[in-house]
């Protein structure tokens, strides 16, 4: 069995140490313009989901960390099998180094998905195949940190984690395939089945790109962990201390700024669609101004069309909508819709061009909540590595002095 | 090849062989176990545990929802659209709950045959449209929701 060249050429500290210096702020650079055309497409421009409402809105960051708990996991493993059967030492700190951010987006994952459960499925947590395997996975993460932690000599401690990792992939395949082989809460795949469309093409852009923003997150994370092992490693080594100092490359920066320009200007000029609720239209904000957006629960089915009436409230007002056609499938009263249409010169009935049913419920905590934790959980990784990085430089530094000074 | 790296190479396959084929053995013995809930068919047949406490999974019939006066308490029957089990449950039901939808209840099966809910979860399929498309799709397909595979049953 050979290995690929690069892998070889990877596997000298040194080299490696090099060629990372200059990839992160590129990695990292274009991790925030995805992240940021990403967030844009998803909570701006996307629409409503029609059943779930805004709650959908958790997927942009569920659904890339879940896809990425597996991804860090398989390299995970993968190179702790390189590490095992070709004994390349930075193959072992690669697989260090992913550990936590595979925990991470597995943490993420199983928060997202909880704090989105609760508006849709009508739970916190339930022990289904597909979360209860998520779950598994982030116990395997927290064994092979505390196995590194727990064997003092690093060869060991490097071959008992390695094996760990190699025997979790099995777990793998059980996850991905959960909501296939059994009876679960967790509905199936949206992503694999691109041949139909089963999800609308702004959300699908949306996703697509914080799925390449997370994976960046990944990349760049990996190698400033690995590089600050590498250092700590490599102290004694002669090129350690001949390394210049390392300025920082803002030129990536560009990148995102760029795409936040873009966004900007995007929203600046695009009409925003106004969407009025009942009580704003009984206060007069629809007259005289032709076509609007009205949106609200049903309060009232009064005639099943064409031509159709029912009342909409918000809670303080209603408004009488006359429609003429049939009323969509999933119409009902408790249930939310929105309606384009005009104020009738009298002020008092609506008419409606269409209808359509949608879920109308606040659901902003629960999106607000998930975003605000994934900001916090990705920020402490992104912080923590670079700090043990600067460390691991200035350890280097303060030897060199000393060793000046005692000579 | 070196012979010692195609040993260790060996070894580590091996082992991934093994634990693969001892927790696939786990998994089948546990099958009944890891699945979420049973369909009217498998209660139908008598794979539920009628005796106790169990999760029922199914559609929604389509005009079969009731409400009694008190508000709180509503029937229902759920299927498989093979068998059919009438569904009592008082309390407040998920935002997702209507006619049609996948659903699974936690409760138990009393004498005369109803399923006494404790739990009503609502299950949603993998379609992420926004409101307009989703009605012109649901039109489209009729009663597309009962043979859609995304309801999971």
């Amino acid at each position: 069995m050979r290995l690929p060249r690069i892998v070889h050429q990877f596997a000298s500290p040194r080299y490696f140490y090099e060629l990372s210096g200059k990839l992160v702020p590129w990695a990292s650079g274009l991790l925030f313009a995805l992240a940021t055309a990403g967030l844009y497409i998803g909570l701006v421009l996307a629409p409503t989901h029609a059943e779930q409402g805004e709650s959908y809105r958790i997927i942009y960051l569920h659904v890339p960390a879940a896809s990425n708990s597996l991804m860090v996991y398989t390299v995970m493993a993968g190179a702790g099998l390189i590490f095992l059967v070709w004994r390349i030492k930075m193959a072992d700190v690669i697989a260090a180094a992913s550990a936590p951010i595979g925990a991470s987006f597995t943490f993420i994952a199983l928060i997202t998905g909880s704090i989105w459960g609760k508006p849709t499925w009508g739970t916190w947590w339930q022990w289904d195949a597909r979360l209860t395997s998520e779950l598994i996975l982030l116990f395997l993460y927290l064994g092979y940190m505390a196995l590194r932690a727990a064997i003092e000599d690093p060869q060991n401690s490097a071959r008992a984690s390695a094996v760990l990792a190699i025997v979790g992939v099995v777990n793998i395949p059980i996850i991905h395939y959960s909501v296939e082989w059994w009876n679960t809460l967790h509905q199936g795949a949206t992503i694999t089945k691109l041949a139909t469309p089963t999800i609308e093409k702004t959300m699908l852009t949306a996703l697509l790109l914080m799925m390449g923003a997370f994976v960046l997150f990944y990349v760049s994370t990996v190698l400033v962990w690995a590089r600050c092992k590498v250092l700590r490693n490599e102290v004694r080594s002669s090129w350690v201390r001949d390394l210049p100092p390392e300025g920082r490359n803002w030129l990536p920066m560009l990148l995102p700024v760029a795409v936040l320009a873009a966004a900007v200007f995007h929203g600046a000029t695009t009409p925003r669609e106004i969407v009025l609720t009942p009580s704003e239209v009984v206060n007069g904000a629809a007259a005289g101004t032709g076509n609007v957006i009205l949106q609200g629960t049903v309060e009232a089915i009064e005639a099943q069309g064409p031509p159709s009436r029912f009342v909409l409230s918000d809670g303080q007002a209603r408004v009488t909508v006359r429609f003429n056609g049939t009323l969509p499938r999933f119409f009902r009263t408790d249930w939310g819709a929105r309606i384009r249409g005009s104020l009738r010169e009298d002020g008092q009935v609506f008419d409606a061009s269409t209808v359509a049913a949608l879920n109308v419920r606040d659901h902003r905590r629960y999106v607000f909540t998930a975003y605000l934790l994934v900001m916090i959980v990705l920020g402490i990784n992104l912080v923590s590595s670079r700090r043990c990085l600067r460390q691991a430089r200035l350890a280097i530094t303060r030897r060199i002095r000393r060793e000046e000074v005692s000579s | 090849v070196n012979p010692k790296r195609k040993k260790r190479l060996v070894l580590a396959s091996l082992i991934v062989a093994g634990v693969a084929v001892a927790v696939g053995f786990m998994l089948m013995a546990l099958r009944e176990n890891i699945n979420l809930f049973f369909s009217p068919s498998q209660v139908a047949v008598g794979e539920a545990p009628t005796d106790h406490v169990f999760r029922l999974g199914g559609l929604v019939e389509a005009g079969s929802l009731t409400r009694e006066d008190d508000g709180l308490t509503v029937h229902f029957v759920v299927t498989d659209t093979a068998e059919k089990i009438a569904v009592v449950y008082k309390g407040i039901l998920p935002d997702l709950f209507r006619e049609g939808q996948g659903i699974i209840a936690l409760g138990k099966l009393d004498r005369s045959g109803v399923f006494r809910a404790d739990e009503v979860l609502a299950k949603h399929d993998e379609n992420y449209m926004p409101p307009e498309v989703a009605d012109a799709i649901k039109t489209a397909q009729g009663d597309g929701q009962l043979k859609h595979p995304g309801t999971g049953i």
